[in-house]
């Protein structure tokens, strides 16, 4: 132990923590955390951020249901990515518009086709087109045709757009499966074990694997989807969006309601930084100088406080928080106020009293006294500072606890409702059978990220106590 | 002629700590002779109680070097494995009072079980007789047979010092260490205690090696006096000639820096700090404090002279003997 | 011949804790100080000397009144305070100040030197910052702690036990107090170190003209520290007067007893038995009848456990409490 060469100072007590491996990962691993932080809050403002977890304004439409992350496909898998083609994004390769005015009526020809290459080892999830109709009276007149790289051709159906802004869901509408079902019939010479979703049925290598979901395999090549259209009225246009919706989505994939998990998980991170921190210190201050007050003062105030935290210890904790939480609507700021005001009066206060009596009868408090230092002097400047040390790496220890305690609350459906936590997110995915649906990264990212957190301040803490320690038998 | 009941030859301990090797106990030789009492003295942190230690074998587990040789009523101890050491030697012929032997008693046993348990260990007592021998024990160093019963908590500081004093003749070995055996008591305590180790020593011709820093105190039991300076021995003399005329500078001011009740002598104090034993200084270990420095002390460690019956001293001013200087 | 004008005189003086043994059982009183009386000049230095659990280091606290007193008056510069409260005694507590036993303790950890130096003055609202770095670098000076600039930025620490304890002297005299009293001030140095000291806190309190008490177990360092000695025993002074005198012709058997006890080196004393009484100080919660010392006193007459002896002068300004100098 270099007692001799460490400093009282942050600089000192930083280059000490440097010597420990547990010191520099922790050290590590909250830079990381904090640098991620403040990317999180410029890059994804707060209220921007709420809106977009509400899922306001269809924002999440075109990302895939419960993806999971882009990089599973590193291990071994080929999962499909969503693909996009915009008719009105002029330039796009795979995107042919021609719209042809028919002489000497107000109608035109739309002809969109779409051609794209799938070489995935697994179906899409979901297959989607939007349209953008502009038209004044009648609306435009569509037949849409599939093309498989085998040559195949289906027609999918007729289809009038209702609207403007209307959306066709190919894989659960119903004409459009009736057709693919009588086209899976025609191929197998009779109905498949399990009807094959049209996602399958579009994709599918055309042999006896067509029977049923589990054997069939995705057929890869180049696939068209063209549409024929008829338009009417001098200014009517169409536009259409095909996505072939991925299982796989950014760096954390999505959930149930196509959110992109990042999001959440890099929101989690200040939320928990925030929440941890704040609890962590106010309780350690608080409860430094109630105990401090007690055990220096003695007497009346010191009973006195001692039998408050005696009651308080003796209350259980989680089941007030959750009475509190299922009676009065939380928020973050409250939240936290709640879980101080619990906490305060904890097992915290009689150890460091302990430490407060102790400090007492040393030497140089006599003296302090001696050349008329008051109470409340030695107190702040000749008691405090020195049971700080042993206390801080209590107080960066306990950081993880109330990390996990804002997750708990939000997994057990108690947490703030539109806050983007990790507790909330792991709450959704039980929520939505993540576990048995084999949705396991939704689950274990939050967890991971949880999990990394406080190891960052584990690590810290581990590494101040050996600092603090040897300290603390001078103590 | 009596004999040399411990002998040690070059003995060698050195510990590894944080900083460096610590070289506590750097190639000492001394010896007892049967019914003699030597006193080591030093300042703190010369090494006095690692040597104490080395000789009984109670080591610490950063060892670095641990070497020499120690004959113990003849027998070479450094041979045996720490089994046939703990059955044969300590304890048995060798045992140890140690510094703050107040603290080292176990507050949660009784004062006559843990005097009595050298025995239970070592002779394979039946408690009983054990406990008879404990009460006999107690009573030698002036305490009631009754207190077999007591806890040492129920005890005075002195009380619990004849405990441990106790503790360490009941298996009657020739050889008593003490370290610092009076440090927390108080003056006519220690006396006290001083008056039964003279009593014990005369009883029952016990040979004691008696660490202290307080050479008044020294006096009260040393026939013989080595002085200990970082690791190592810089002189050994017989109590008449060292408290009238030592040789060895540092001695010289040792016994300079005694406060003395019965004479006018004002005491003068030592400059400078004790030598680290990480890091000591070159050549003469004592020079930088040294009034009689010269060239060659800060260059080489002297060896030891005899400057006669037995009165060495490791000090370049002799190298032509003693008075020549 | 007491020339310098009285600076402390304490009558009666009684310190008693309280001990309870449970809620409802009657509380029993530590006789820590039992009624003593002296008084010290301006300038004087005094020792005080006993063993532990004679109560010389609860009467010290209790002069500088970090306790309050039971019974008896503390009278400094004509003025009693023996009652006052903590607001009438800040006057006081720039006026004296204490050395402590443990040089590691005695400065808190977390301060530097210069800070540590600092705290007196800022408390009694000494000066501005120029005058306060001058105090600082004077006492500094005075206990000879340089260079001044290396050591003021220091922290304990860093600094060996002699060094430490020279820090709370200096401490002791940034108020330029005018009693000041030393709590065992050496017995945990090292004892090259000790004499060192010694001679310093002589000096100073030579140099600066304050008056001392010198709190200490260890008779023989008191001998060239003052011009007093005063032996405790189990709650009072037994004996006091001239150093040289006190020690060349103690009154007192416990005074002799303790003489008796300490060697000088000398190797004939390995040849002897000490002539010294058996058992041990008195508890003080129960002390003995009459004269504390009767149980172990070599010349124990009848009276001496039945009625507690008054204080004699067998010689011109040397005092003793026992019956056997009991003036016919």
């Amino acid at each position: 132990m270099s007692s001799e060469s460490y400093e009282f100072t942050i600089k000192g007590t930083i280059k000490e923590l440097l010597t420990y491996k547990s010191g520099i990962f922790g050290i590590a691993f909250f830079i990381l955390l904090v640098i991620l932080s403040f990317y999180t809050i410029v890059a994804l403002p707060y209220d921007q951020t709420i809106r977009l977890w509400r899922g306001e304004g269809g924002v999440w439409l075109e990302t895939p249901r419960t993806a999971q992350p882009y990089w599973v496909n590193y291990f071994g898998q080929n999962l499909p990515e969503t693909i996009k083609r915009d008719s009105s994004q002029s330039g796009q390769s795979g995107v042919i518009k021609i719209i042809t005015p028919i002489p000497d009526t107000n109608m035109k020809v739309a002809r969109i086709s779409f051609t794209f290459d799938f070489s995935y080892d697994s179906f899409p999830s979901e297959i989607n087109i939007f349209f953008s109709a502009k038209y004044n009276e009648n609306s435009p007149f569509l037949n849409i045709y599939w093309v498989k790289p085998d040559g195949n051709e289906i027609k999918l159906l007729t289809y009038i757009p209702r609207s403007q802004n209307d959306k066709l869901y190919l894989s659960i509408n119903p004409e459009v499966k009736s057709a693919l079902n009588l086209y899976v019939y025609n191929v197998l010479g009779g109905a498949p074990e399990s009807p094959l979703p049209p996602e399958y049925s579009l994709f599918a290598v055309e042999d006896a694997s067509m029977n049923s979901t589990s054997t069939a395999k995705p057929l890869k090549g180049t696939y068209k989807l063209y549409i024929d259209g008829t338009l009417f009225g001098e200014d009517s246009n169409i536009d259409a969006k095909l996505i072939v919706y991925g299982k796989v989505y950014g760096i954390a994939g999505t959930d149930n309601q196509r959110r992109d998990l990042t999001i959440g998980l890099l929101w989690g991170i200040p939320i928990a930084l925030a929440f941890g921190l704040t609890a962590s210190f106010v309780i350690t201050f608080l409860d430094l100088l109630l105990a401090t007050i007690s055990g220096y003062y003695g007497g009346k105030t010191d009973s006195l406080i001692q039998r408050i935290t005696e009651f308080y210890m003796i209350l259980p904790f989680l089941p007030v928080l959750i009475m509190i939480s299922t009676f009065y609507k939380l928020d973050l700021g409250v939240l936290l106020a709640v879980v101080i005001a619990l906490s305060i009066f904890g097992g915290g206060i009689k150890s460091t009293r302990a430490l407060v009596m102790q400090i007492k009868e040393y030497p140089y408090i006599e003296a302090a006294k001696a050349y008329g230092a008051s109470s409340k002097r030695i107190v702040f400047l000749y008691i405090i500072p020195k049971i700080l040390p042993p206390i801080i790496p209590t107080l960066i220890g306990a950081v993880p606890t109330f990390v996990f305690l804002e997750a708990a609350l939000a997994i057990l459906g108690l947490g703030i409702p539109n806050l983007p936590s990790w507790g909330k997110i792991i709450n959704d995915s039980f929520g939505n059978g993540a576990l048995y649906k084999g949705n396991y990264y939704w689950v274990l990212e939050p967890a991971f990220l949880l999990i990394f957190t406080s190891l960052a301040f584990s690590f810290i803490g581990f590494a101040l106590d050996k600092i603090v320690n040897p300290k603390l038998r001078e103590v | 002629m009596t004999e040399n009941i411990l002998t040690c030859k070059n003995l060698v301990l050195h510990y590894t700590a944080k900083k460096g090797v610590v070289k506590a106990v750097n190639g000492i030789s001394i010896s007892l002779l049967k019914g003699e009492s030597l006193a080591l003295v030093g300042e703190s942190g010369c090494g006095k109680t690692s040597l104490a230690k080395a000789i009984i074998r109670l080591l610490p587990r950063n060892i670095h070097t641990y070497n020499g040789e120690i004959l113990i009523d003849g027998q070479d101890t450094m041979k045996l494995s720490e089994k046939q050491f703990r059955e044969e030697i300590r304890w048995k012929k060798i045992s140890m009072i140690f510094q703050g032997a107040m603290n080292s008693l176990n507050p949660v046993l009784k004062v006559g079980y843990q005097v009595a348990e050298p025995l239970l260990i070592h002779e394979k007592m039946k408690k009983n007789e054990a406990l008879e021998r404990a009460k006999k024990a107690l009573s030698v160093v002036g305490i009631q047979e009754s207190f077999v019963e007591r806890y040492p908590f129920e005890l005075s500081g002195g009380m619990k010092q004849r405990v441990v004093t106790a503790m360490a003749l009941i298996t009657n070995p020739a050889i008593i260490i003490l370290d610092e055996p009076t440090s927390a008591l108080d003056v006519i305590t220690q006396a006290n205690i001083m008056n039964l180790l003279k009593r014990l020593k005369k009883e029952r011709g016990l040979s004691y090696f008696f660490i202290t820093h307080d050479i008044a105190l020294s006096s009260e039991l040393a026939d013989k006096i080595a002085v200990m300076y970082a690791g190592e021995i810089q002189e050994i003399a017989s109590a008449d000639i060292f408290y009238k005329k030592p040789a060895h500078p540092y001695s010289k001011k040792l016994m300079a820096s005694v406060p003395t009740l019965r004479t006018d002598k004002k005491p003068e104090f030592i400059v400078g700090s004790p030598a680290s034993l990480i890091n000591p200084p070159s050549g003469c270990k004592f020079h930088p404090r040294c009034p009689s420095a010269f060239d060659k002390c800060i260059k080489e460690t002297p060896p030891t002279f005899d400057l006669g019956s037995g009165h060495l001293a490791k000090c370049w001013l002799f190298e032509k003997g003693w008075g020549k200087e | 011949m007491n020339n310098s004008e009285g600076l402390l005189k304490v009558e009666n003086l009684k310190k008693w804790f309280e001990m309870r043994k449970g809620i409802l059982s009657n509380p029993v009183f530590v006789r820590a100080v039992d009624d003593v009386s002296f008084s010290l000049g301006k300038g004087e230095a005094m020792s005080l000397v006993g063993e532990s659990g004679s109560g010389k280091t609860t009467l010290g606290k209790t002069i500088l009144r970090l306790y309050k007193p039971t019974e008896g008056k503390i009278i400094v510069n004509n003025k009693d305070i023996s009652n006052a409260n903590p607001k009438e005694l800040m006057w006081y507590r720039r006026e004296t100040s204490i050395i402590e036993q443990d040089p590691y303790g005695a400065l808190p950890s977390f301060f530097t030197i210069y800070r540590i130096l600092e705290e007196p003055l800022l408390i009694h609202k000494f000066g501005n910052l120029e005058e306060r770095r001058k105090r600082i670098h004077e006492v500094l000076d005075e206990v000879r702690l340089t260079p001044i600039e290396d050591f003021a930025s220091k922290y304990p620490h860093m600094l060996s036990g002699g060094q430490l304890q020279r820090v709370a002297i200096a401490r002791a005299l940034t108020l330029r107090p005018k009693l000041v009293i030393a709590d065992e001030p050496v017995s945990m140095l090292d004892a090259s170190v000790r004499i060192e000291i010694l001679n310093l806190l002589r000096e100073l309190q030579r140099n600066l003209g304050i008056s001392f008490i010198y709190v200490t177990h260890d008779l023989t360092t008191t001998k060239y520290f003052s011009e007093r000695l005063f032996i405790m025993y189990a709650g009072k002074i037994i004996e006091s007067g001239r150093m040289f005198e006190v020690i060349h012709n103690p009154q007192h058997p416990y005074t002799e007893a303790l003489l008796n006890a300490i060697p000088d080196p000398d190797a004939e004393n390995r040849k002897v038995l000490r002539n010294i009484p058996p058992g041990e100080p008195p508890n003080l919660v129960n002390p003995p009848s009459g004269c504390r010392f009767h149980p172990r006193c070599p010349y124990k007459m009848d009276i001496c456990d039945k009625k507690e002896p008054s204080t004699f002068e067998p010689e011109r300004e040397h005092y003793t409490m026992c019956w056997l100098h009991e003036i016919k």
